[in-house]
């Protein structure tokens, strides 16, 4: 072992792990104080807080300042494999889908838009951005960007109840079957932390999707900025070769 | 341009454009912040707040002294694979490396006769490597194997022999697996071992392997550098 890595700290998280799941500590109970758990397994007191401030930055905890540490809420976990609109997916899980319009207008094609959507520079685009809630959470900032011309007067139509994907296939003939996507890290702005209720610079995924017609042709570019303290991505994994 | 955006983001989406169109390529260094706050006649704390965000996104890295340079290009990963972490990296054109922080046998415990199915006094092989790309480390990798699966798993050299070819040589063969993808900020001794500062963003990943009897044979928890990797996949 390394001289200079000080694994233990890994195998309290990983007691603290087990703790709550033998004790059965469910989302909002409280964490016994850091001084009974160190006197029940006789461990350093500062290693104990050590491994539970990793439960806090991994979002398995939450602390109150004065009051303690408690469990925190589950992470919504989306499956990556499959490409349904977003509404259907999650509510195939059983949870609840609403949105809010942050805006809606037609802008002219970036250098970027212009690249994904593969189009001229210029050409009006369909942009709309709203916070997705999920089970009344507040998870996401949602920018869909789509050519004017596949869906002409696109923005009469209300996207806080309806789906957009939806809305496509139903007035204007246009399924979407396949997406690309790219998951990198980003952090919360001070705007953006206003609409997800989470203080600014917050961990937060950053996805960014085409979505495809069943010809192959790019219809929509989104992005996605998804609170990570709520969010997780589980994906099916197959074998690559042998 | 959306002239409704705060400055700071107007100014990190145009300096986001310059680098992806590679205008500023890799490896120069960006004009100083007192050049860019007179170049836009904006003032310098709206500067770095843009740069900050571009340095977080990974596209750019501040060297102290030096100033703000465009970084190296992501390294990406497909989501939905099997593969080894060395031959991943081999495709990209990067020499990768690992460094063992620890390998060694212990007990199941509570943690492992639930995720192997196991009694908690079963042995369990933990390898915990640090992988490394061109030098650099990339990413933290602690695997478990029940180690009844590999005899004397502990006497191969894992600075040597991928774990997935040991594994194949006693007849174990990786048929599909799950994979949970978070963003954490990581602590120490992990943050210390990717030479990031705590507190630092990275990706987490838990990932569990199944053999084609529906074993299961591996599970990794991983921490990979979230300024210089991202993944990417195909839904339909």
């Amino acid at each position: 072992m390394s001289k200079h890595t000080n694994l233990v700290v890994l195998d309290l998280y990983e007691k603290l792990e087990e703790y709550i799941m033998v004790n059965n500590l469910k989302p909002g109970d409280k964490l016994p104080s850091e001084r009974y758990l160190a006197e029940l397994w006789n461990v350093n007191r500062l290693t104990l807080r050590d491994a539970i401030e990793k439960l806090a930055n991994e979002n398995k905890v939450c602390k109150a300042q004065g009051s303690g540490t408690f469990i925190a809420p589950p992470k919504l976990i989306e499956n990556s494999k499959k490409f349904i609109s977003h509404s259907a997916g999650w509510e195939a899980d059983g949870c609840t889908v609403r949105s809010k319009k942050i805006s809606m207008r037609i802008m002219e094609a970036n250098k970027k838009l212009s690249q994904h959507l593969d189009v001229n520079l210029g050409t009006p685009i369909f942009e709309l951005k709203r916070v997705r809630y999920v089970s009344d959470i507040p998870l996401s900032i949602e920018t869909s960007h789509i050519p004017e011309s596949f869906c002409p007067n696109l923005d009469r139509f209300d996207f806080e109840h309806n789906s957009l994907y939806g809305t496509l296939e139903k007035e204007y003939g246009i399924q979407l079957v396949k997406q690309t996507q790219v998951v990198s890290l980003t952090s919360i702005t001070g705007k953006e932390g206003e609409y997800l209720g989470v203080a600014e610079d917050s961990c937060a995924f950053y996805i960014t999707g085409t979505a495809l017609d069943k010809e192959g042709t790019p219809i929509e570019y989104s992005t996605a900025v998804i609170r990570a303290d709520r969010y997780a991505i589980k994906t099916r994994l197959t074998e690559e070769e042998l | 341009m959306n002239s409704r955006l705060p400055l700071y983001q107007q100014l990190a989406d145009l300096l986001r454009e310059k680098i992806e169109t590679e205008t500023i390529p890799f490896g120069q260094a960006l004009p100083s912040e007192r050049e860019l706050s007179e170049t836009y006649g904006i003032n310098r704390m709206t500067v770095r707040r843009a740069l900050n965000i571009l340095v977080t996104e990974g596209l750019l890295i501040k060297i102290q002294g030096k100033g703000t340079f465009v970084n190296q290009p992501h390294i990406e990963s497909a989501m939905d694979s099997i593969q080894g972490f060395g031959r991943f990296l081999k495709e990209q054109g990067i020499e990768p490396s690992s460094r063992v922080v620890y390998s060694g046998i212990r007990k199941a415990g509570y943690k492992f006769h639930r995720i192997f199915d196991i009694s908690e006094d079963s042995p369990v092989f933990r390898l915990f490597r640090l992988r490394l790309g061109d030098g650099d480390p990339i990413s933290l990798e602690d695997t478990y194997v029940p180690a009844d699966l590999v005899p004397d798993i502990e006497d191969y050299d894992f600075h040597v022999y991928s774990l997935y070819d040991v594994m194949r040589q006693h007849g174990i063969f990786l048929k599909n697996g799950t994979e949970k993808l978070e963003i954490v900020r990581v602590t120490n001794p992990e943050a210390k071992l990717l030479d990031l500062a705590p507190g630092t963003m990275a990706f987490h990943l838990e990932n569990i392997s199944l053999d084609e009897h529906g074993r299961v044979v591996e599970f990794t928890s991983s921490y990979t550098k979230g300024e210089r990797f991202r993944y990417s996949t195909v839904m339909e």
